[in-house]
């Protein structure tokens, strides 16, 4: 179990200096970053939880044009990093900046501290809801909705009080994601000056390490604290037994549908086009003006290839890794519930909730006291990839979690009586069957390790640089016209990636074949029902 | 015995009661608990050889975990269960489900998904074999040659049953295992595969244990019934026995149509509201008469007033009342009485059972 080690690196830390842990807990100080902490991340899990729900009723369940697109497109913010978001912002309406610059416009509204770093974080963590919530409506039975039209409510009375409570569980595990992403998320607060607990971390590290840690573990415990809790309030979640038909689709009158691609339109252009316009604009800017940084990245096309190949190298590995790592705890949690199941899931989801930077101090302190051999992962590959599986485990998790729960027990159950052994079942049954809702959790972990960052810095062999520590290098340089090439290698590859591993086997379960129907050519897997790239 | 199959090194026979042979299926004192609850309590059973047990009860009494039990998808917390004179399930051993070799269908199609229906038949046979003509063999049993190269997807709900049990049939098991394989298909439908399955397990000569809640399906599929009532076996015997000598008031109010009129008894008379009835068994003093509505004759009289009439079509029930006592009373055809009439009941039937009241 890789998963404890950020938290057992914070306790043998904090017990060290427990004189310390309590003078920090003691201390007024402490009130303030862990507040502003709460306020940010419930802030923000409750706008992108309106934000996406709303993008994905719109796109899985209403007659719009171009559903597919807007998936993809809606998916994507994803994939820009909070850092990389932060600086688009910043460029964009800071004094002198482009707004102000192209616009000629005096009065710009403030946008350092938490007005930026909310609207920040909300417009690049609303897909961790839109994605679960999108598959889930897909997946719901008409019966219970057409139900409730006949019994006389509107249709907007029927998404509030008919398919929201069937798709809260979905809802919640989004909200919960982006509210662990968000209090663990440093880039954007640390830009936008935003006094969070992991900013106070951050710069305590080196000046006053006690307090830095107490910090650390106060955030653990937060993490671990909220987890808790959404568990506790999924346990009395609803369950539908009514499944099969296809999903209702709602016709948007005129008026109406000009609303819905309006919102939607917006939506993506200030969360996808804009900080990649920013990014452009400077990328185009840096070369027409000939500047000899930008010329070079693109004069020598190995200064970007390089990134690019490690960058997508050790994310499909570090992908690979942890859902192989993940699917035995899924399993463990979906057939045989118990306390140990929910511990082992607590501490995975706990390991997203920790910093980068606190799995990666681990790590190093780990392997440099642990004895002999393996002293010498510091800063090598596998300790890298480690440090990616068990910051990222609870993005894999909940998709195999659902794509374990997707297969029906009397499949398992068949292929027993018919005398295969266990292995025999995972590999001739199982595993096809959950093919689809695994490559939605490796695709999740696999951008994320894509635009990791302090882990990477920190635990990257010598030499090996990715696209998220080339752009960070050029910005701490003040080369912005190389970070921004560097992020728009980053979000280009990850949109690819993202429309073959996330988008495309969601969508697939849309067209499934009716049985009776297509008797020849080839099958889709069937049981591909939508995944639900979330924890439970 | 030359070669033994490999479980039977672990589990010595353990003789299932004084004279085992010709028993495919022997169920000893097995009790299962689940969630604090004692679902199965003290159950035995013995199915013959080459016969088919249906095995009966309203939805929550345990039959289907008392098959799960039988296939060791669950392991009984007491009790033997013998397959074939070897233990499979005992205090000190259990062969797991993979190990047994019965065959089995589920209430739902079981098919994979993601293998052809050729592929989900094949699937419990040894490798050279799947594929080969032991496969297109169990297909045309069910009636689906020529299916096996489709995904199980692109078939009917019937046909997916079918495949599921062309699957169980394909490895030639000694025991097969039906869970309410009809339940979730309409009645028509039903009704056709009912004869069909009978056919084919008779065709097959195996040994069956047929779970259902429909007293028709299990008195129709059944060679013996075994009536389950709250984790027991209330009774066990042909469908007639059931029907005409149940073993108790349960069994009596759940097979089938019952009056249970209050009634004298002086040995094998009871004198009941509808005349005196003829007992099987001697009884004495105040007793219940199991007795059959189409067991009571009705004419033109002026004992009873018809209270209600439930038409079926080919026949009909007219409810009435006899010397303050309800009865039900079943005639061929449209009832020539209308509400209001006077009639006089008669019985008409076999020696019926009483029970104390």
């Amino acid at each position: 179990m890789p998963f404890v080690l950020p938290f057992a690196y914070l306790l043998v830390r904090n017990a060290e200096d427990l004189a310390g842990l309590w003078g920090t807990l003691a201390d007024n100080s402490l009130v303030g970053p862990l507040l502003r902490s709460c306020v940010l991340g419930i802030s923000v899990a409750a706008a992108a939880g309106v934000l996406g729900t709303a993008a994905a009723w719109l796109v899985a369940r209403t007659d719009l044009r171009g559903r597919r697109i807007w998936a993809l497109l809606l998916c994507l913010p994803l994939v820009i990093p909070s850092f990389v978001g932060a600086v688009a912002l910043i460029a964009a309406f800071a004094p002198g900046g482009i707004v102000e610059d192209m616009l000629g416009i005096a009065w710009l509204p403030d946008i350092s501290g938490f007005r930026g770093a909310f609207i920040v974080l909300t417009l690049l963590t609303f897909p961790y809801v839109f994605l679960p919530v999108m598959a889930r409506l897909r997946s719901l039975s008409p019966a219970l909705e057409e139900s409730a039209r006949l019994l006389g409510r509107r249709p907007l009375s029927v998404f509030l009080t008919v398919v929201v409570p069937q798709a809260r569980a979905a809802i919640a595990a989004g909200a919960l994601l982006v509210f662990l992403y968000v209090i663990s998320d440093f880039g954007a607060v640390q830009l936008l000056r935003y006094d969070t607990l992991t900013r106070a971390i951050y710069s305590d590290r080196l000046l006053d390490a006690t307090r830095s840690m107490a910090l650390s573990l106060v955030l653990g415990l937060l993490a671990v604290g909220i987890v808790a809790l959404e568990r506790r309030s999924s346990r009395v979640g609803l369950r539908d037994h009514a499944r099969g038909g296809s999903p209702l689709i709602v016709p948007l009158g005129g008026a109406r549908r000009g609303v819905a691609y309006g919102f939607l339109t917006v939506l993506i252009g200030i969360a996808l086009i804009a900080p990649i316009a920013v990014l452009a604009f400077w990328a185009i800017r840096g070369l027409a003006q000939g500047s000899p940084d930008a010329m070079s990245v693109v004069g020598d096309p190995g200064l970007i290839a390089g990134p690019l190949l490690s960058t997508v190298g050790v994310s499909v590995v570090a992908a690979l890794v942890t859902t192989a790592i993940i699917l035995p705890i899924a399993f463990r949690t979906v057939r045989r519930p118990g306390r140990l199941g929910e511990a082992l899931a607590g501490v995975v989801v706990g390991g997203f909730a920790l910093p980068g930077l606190i799995t990666a101090l681990a790590l190093v302190f780990f392997t440099l006291s642990a004895p002999g051999a393996i002293g010498a992962l510091y800063q090598t590959l596998p300790l890298l990839v480690l440090a990616y599986v068990v910051h990222h485990g609870a993005l894999a998790l909940g998709a195999a979690q659902s794509a374990v729960a997707s297969i029906p027990q009397r499949l398992d159950d068949a292929a027993r009586i018919m005398g295969k052994g266990r292995w025999q079942r995972f590999a001739g049954i199982e595993l096809p069957l959950m093919l689809p809702g695994l490559a939605a959790g490796a695709g999740l972990v696999l951008l994320s390790t894509a635009k990791e960052l302090p882990a990477t810095l920190l635990l990257a062999p010598p030499g090996f640089s990715t696209l998220a520590t080339k752009v960070w290098q050029a910005a701490e340089m003040a080369a912005y016209e190389d970070a921004a090439i560097f992020a728009l290698a980053l979000v280009a590859i990850s949109g690819v990636l993202t429309w073959f591993l996330v988008v495309r086997p969601a969508l697939r379960s849309w067209a499934t074949p009716v049985p009776g129907a297509a008797p020849t050519g080839p099958e889709p897997p069937t049981a591909s029902r939508a995944p639900e790239p979330t924890t439970p | 015995m030359e070669t033994l199959p490999p479980h039977i090194e672990m589990c010595p026979a353990v003789p299932t009661r004084s004279d085992p042979r010709g028993s495919a299926l022997a169920i000893r004192g097995v009790e299962r608990v689940l969630g604090g609850k004692p679902v199965l309590r003290g159950i035995g059973l013995d199915v013959p050889a080459g016969t088919v047990m249906a095995l009966l009860g309203p939805s929550g009494c345990g039959k289907t975990t008392l098959l799960r039990c039988i296939a060791g998808l669950d392991r009984p917390d007491a009790g033997m269960i013998a397959v074939d004179d070897f233990t499979v399930s005992g205090p000190d051993c259990f062969v797991t489900a993979e190990r047994r070799r019965v065959g089995m269908v589920f209430q739902e199609p079981a098919l994979f998904p993601n293998r052809t229906v050729g592929g989900n038949v094949g699937y419990g046979l040894p490798r050279p074999e799947r594929g080969g003509p032991r496969v297109d063999r169990a297909l045309a049993l069910v009636g689906l040659t020529g299916t096996a190269d489709r995904m199980p997807a692109t078939l009917s709900g019937g046909q997916q049953q079918r495949v599921s049990l062309a699957r169980a049939l394909a490895a030639e098991p000694s025991l097969i295992l039906l869970d309410e394989p009809f339940a979730a298909l309409d009645a028509p439908l039903r009704a056709g595969l009912r004869g069909e399955v009978r056919r084919l397990l008779a065709a097959a000569g195996a040994t069956a244990v047929f779970v259902t809640h429909d007293q028709e399906e299990a008195f129709l599929i059944g060679d013996q019934v075994a009536l389950m009532l709250e984790g027991r076996i209330a009774q066990v015997g042909t469908p007639d026995d059931l029907y005409e000598r149940p073993a108790s008031r349960a069994v009596a109010t759940f097979v089938g149509d019952a009056n249970l009129l209050p009634s004298e008894a002086v040995g094998y008379v009871a004198h009941t509201p509808v005349g005196d009835v003829p007992l099987a068994r001697p009884a004495h003093g105040r007793v219940e008469v199991v007795i059959r509505p189409e067991c009571v004759a009705a004419r033109r009289g002026s004992d009873a007033v018809v209270e209600r009439v439930e038409y079926y079509g080919h026949d009909a029930v007219i409810v009435t009342s006899s010397r303050g006592c309800p009865v039900r009373c079943r005639v061929m055809g449209r009832p020539p009485y209308n509400v209001g009439d006077r009639i006089d009941l008669e019985y008409v039937g076999e020696p019926s059972v009483a029970f104390a009241p």
